[in-house]
């Protein structure tokens, strides 16, 4: 039987490959995978044709891969997912990978949202800025609850309240 | 580890900034409420965003700077390394170390080797230290 975190991680994906079919389908062919292990280890040609795939020494709860139709350039999107409130900790551990992999788009999202303390530290615009931030991009947080619904008031950055 | 690391750091660093400079066990607090709390809650400015746990803080009052050290008992991951980042982007330490009693993992050191860039914090740099029991080494990776 799946443990909750496992029906979340599935929740999450169908939620990423919803949203991902939405805004890519036209121009981008779609996969989205529940990794098993180490982003450098998976048996996927998509992968192994990313730019440095042997660095991704690491793993995300679910990965969007997005391929051009047209030039078939490749694109990863990252998804980390939490039953619990969002922390610090997970937010680096996301910058980290993102400035590691440079991602087309890299999520956090969460049961439960933002605790207090982290959402009023994302209201400081620098602190966001440079939590956030890996390249031109940012990541995005939200709270995803157990049905699939986003919920647009707990959105980070609010540039993107009104996007999902 | 903590005990030990806190004394060991504090030494280091009064030498360093030639200045009384104390480490603390800030693992179980909120560091700005640990410096509230404190008496730096007087002196430092701006911690009220500080609102993080990282497992050793130390203060240096000439410049009101703050140091900060992630301390782990297994060898070092990616993970503790973005856990440690995420301090440092809500803090900006003058310096931070993540530090381990064992060697760090094979991933990291080959990513650390590949792009050091991914221990930096605005324009500062983690170090990464090996806890030898008395002292830390500082890893050239």
């Amino acid at each position: 039987m799946d443990s909750s975190k496992d029906k979340y991680t599935k929740l999450a994906r169908r939620w990423l490959e919803f949203f991902l079919i939405k805004h890519y389908a036209k121009t981008h062919d779609i996969k989205v995978i529940i990794p098993r292990g180490n982003l450098s280890k998976i048996d996927l040609v998509e992968i192994k044709r990313y730019p440095n795939y042997s660095l991704m020494d690491f793993s995300s709860d679910v990965v969007g891969i997005i391929t051009s139709k047209k030039t078939k350039k490749i694109g990863l999107v990252l998804l980390n997912r939490s039953t619990n409130a969002i922390s610090v900790k997970e937010i680096g551990e996301m910058n980290l990978y993102s400035k590691i992999v440079n991602p087309e788009m890299a999520f956090i999202v969460s049961l439960k949202g933002l605790p207090n303390e982290v959402n009023n530290l994302l209201l400081n615009e620098e602190i966001c800025s440079s939590l956030l931030g890996y390249g031109n991009k940012k990541i995005i947080i939200l709270k995803l609850d157990d049905k699939g619904k986003v919920d647009s008031k707990t959105i980070f950055p609010r540039k993107f309240k009104d996007s999902f | 580890m903590y005990a030990p690391l806190c004394k060991y750091l504090s030494k280091l660093f009064s030498r360093h900034y030639n200045e009384k400079v104390l480490f603390y066990d800030t693992s179980s607090f909120y560091l700005n409420q640990f410096i509230f709390e404190s008496k730096f809650g007087e002196e430092l400015e701006y911690y009220e965003q500080y609102k993080i746990k990282p497992d050793l803080v130390g203060f240096v009052m000439s410049s009101k700077k703050v140091l900060m050290a992630e301390v782990k008992a297994t060898e070092l991951s990616l993970k503790d390394l973005g856990q440690l980042i995420g301090y440092c982007l809500v803090a900006n330490p003058e310096y931070a170390i993540l530090v381990s009693n064992k060697e760090p993992s094979l991933n990291l050191k080959k990513l650390i080797k590949i792009d050091r860039g991914i221990l930096n914090y605005g324009n500062k740099m983690i170090k990464i230290g090996l806890w030898e029991g008395k002292e830390i080494r500082f890893l050239k990776l």
